[in-house]
């Protein structure tokens, strides 16, 4: 008998079919944000608009993630190994798509810098971040909302490998999160489902939180509790979110039915 | 390859699918997997593909449990009446994924029988005819090569020239590379030549497993005269009744005795076989 599958191979596998599909989304975000400056006289970099939908595009992928799981075990492939080389193919995505965002951004700049009169704002996503935490304070709606679509930033012309490491380590949260949802949809699920659905937004609006403790930027009213946290436990809380959610994850699916 | 089953039982919830099946598959042979709806075909072959596991008892593959077992798992392929919506790439593109997770795949083959299947072209799958999608199923159970390779009632959606050209293929690759193949079906007197055994399920359990010739011995069409017919089938159990002008052709469970044979030939009846499909009929009445 030959030697299986490894994970090593499958993660390879899934990253680069997810990664085709994220050039597609950072194409679309490129259209968009060049259509803007053409219509619009003040857009915001490629950068800023990226980091906000970078977000929510991660949280759809790994929605969409447990896909995979079928196609795999019908290949003979263990639900271990896809497990381990899905979670290895999110890191990597997490990893390349700030840089990507970040390069295409570069060249943007460049290009209207030189070329157009247009003036692309950069520094604005920290204001708006804390803006719209006054603006929507008590409103537990608009605080998921907005730790969906608004997660702390910092400006890459402050300090470019920090931003691009929290860029990275909240795409990574949603698509793990996203991923949880949708195992658990798939086992558990409409009920289930659902209740992950409300485990998964807490777990967002606790990392968010946990983020903004770090930053120092101010935490939403509902969440206000979590003020008292301790600070040099709050940016690993993050991490043990994150582990949390890759561990339910794993319990999810590795013995789950393949549905035919 | 040897597949075991040992007091093997399947549960949805409350709902009891398989009853403590014990079975034991170890030639490369063709088996037909026949049952009515409903009867568990599905999960059985679900359970030897390690797509779910057994409530209780267990599954044996050369010994071990396949279910996450690595090594296991890559021999075996099951292929099923697949949805292929939203699938975005050709046949093509699939079978040259595919290939990098099969071990014994013939990519070559799978070409070759892209091409025997028209299904060459850039069309992605999805937009293609229930009956090609069928014929795809088939090509990739086909050169996957694997070991245990299970057809669950991939054919149905395929035209009669299409499933012509499958049982050629089958029989051919079979005879070079022989393997286990599971066909589960209901087109059993399409299919029945097929099989070297047959195995029949009934309400979750195993009715019976037997090499396909001892099966059609287990029942006989008598053909001859009407007068002749009727006198020489009273008192036995009726399958199946054609008549056409005089001729009456009955087929009867059960063997005829050696006095029998001589006495059919004597009073100019034909005696010949039964098909598996009468007596699958026959032997599976009586579940409604």
């Amino acid at each position: 008998m030959q030697k299986p599958v490894s994970y090593l191979k499958v993660g390879y596998d899934l990253f680069y079919v997810q990664l085709t599909w994220t050039f597609w989304a950072l194409g679309i975000f490129l259209l968009i944000n060049i259509s803007r400056l053409i219509f619009l006289d003040y857009v915001d970099s490629y950068y800023s608009g990226g980091y906000i939908s970078a977000n929510i595009y991660m949280l759809v992928i790994g929605i969409i993630a447990i896909n995979f799981l079928p196609y795999y075990v019908e290949n003979g492939i263990t639900r271990k190994n896809f497990f381990l080389g899905n979670v290895l193919a999110s890191i990597g995505l997490s990893l390349v798509i700030p840089i990507l965002i970040y390069v295409i951004s570069f060249f943007e700049e460049l290009i209207v810098h030189n070329f157009t009169s247009i003036v692309l704002r950069d520094h604005t996503l920290e204001d708006v971040v804390e803006q719209v935490t006054t603006d929507i304070d008590g409103n537990i709606i608009g605080e998921i909302i907005q730790s969906i679509i608004l997660t702390p930033f910092i400006n890459p012309e402050s300090h470019v490998v920090l931003s691009l490491a929290l860029f990275s380590l909240h795409i990574f949260a949603f698509y793990i999160i996203g991923w949880m949802i949708g195992a658990a949809f798939y086992r558990l699920r409409l009920i289930g489902g659902l209740i992950f659905i409300a485990i998964g937004l807490a777990f967002i609006l606790i990392k968010d939180s946990m983020i903004r403790l770090v930053l120092d930027i101010p935490l939403f009213q509902n969440l206000k509790v979590l003020a008292n946290f301790p600070e040099n436990l709050a940016f690993p809380s993050v991490f043990i979110i994150i582990l949390v959610s890759i561990i339910l994850i794993h319990f999810l699916t590795k013995r789950v039915a393949i549905k035919i | 390859m040897n597949i075991k089953a040992i007091n093997l039982n399947l549960s949805y919830g409350s709902d009891d699918i398989l009853h403590d099946i014990n079975l034991e598959i170890n030639a490369p042979k063709i088996y037909g997997l026949l049952g009515r709806n409903g009867v568990g075909k599905t999960s059985l072959l679900s359970l030897i593909g390690s797509f779910r596991e057994p409530t209780s008892g267990q599954i044996l593959i050369n010994g071990e449990e396949p279910f996450e077992n690595a090594r296991l798992m890559q021999e075996t392929t099951f292929m099923y009446d697949k949805d292929y919506t939203g699938e975005t790439d050709p046949p093509s593109r699939i079978l040259k994924d595919i290939n990098r997770y099969r071990p014994h795949f013939d990519l070559e083959y799978g070409m070759e029988l892209l091409s025997k299947f028209k299904l060459e072209g850039k069309k992605s799958i999805a937009k293609l005819s229930k009956g090609k999608q069928s014929a795809f199923n088939v090509v990739i159970g086909l050169a996957s090569r694997s070991p245990i390779t299970i057809f669950d009632e991939v054919y149905l959606g395929m035209d009669s020239p299409a499933r012509d050209i499958f049982y050629k293929e089958l029989l051919k690759d079979q005879q070079m590379h022989p393997r286990i193949i599971i066909l589960s079906t209901h087109l059993v007197s399409e299919m029945d030549y097929l099989f070297d055994e047959v195995i029949i399920l009934k309400e979750g359990r195993i009715l019976l497993k037997e090499p396909y010739d001892e099966i059609v011995s287990r029942g006989v069409t008598v053909t001859g005269s009407k007068q002749a017919v009727d006198e020489f089938i009273e008192g036995k159990e009726i399958l199946n009744e054609e008549q056409l002008g005089d001729t009456r052709s009955v087929t009867i469970y059960g063997n005829l005795s050696d006095a029998e044979q001589v006495r059919a030939m004597e009073i100019g009846l034909h005696v010949g076989p039964v098909s598996l499909n009468d007596l699958f009929i026959q032997l599976t009445k009586g579940e409604e």
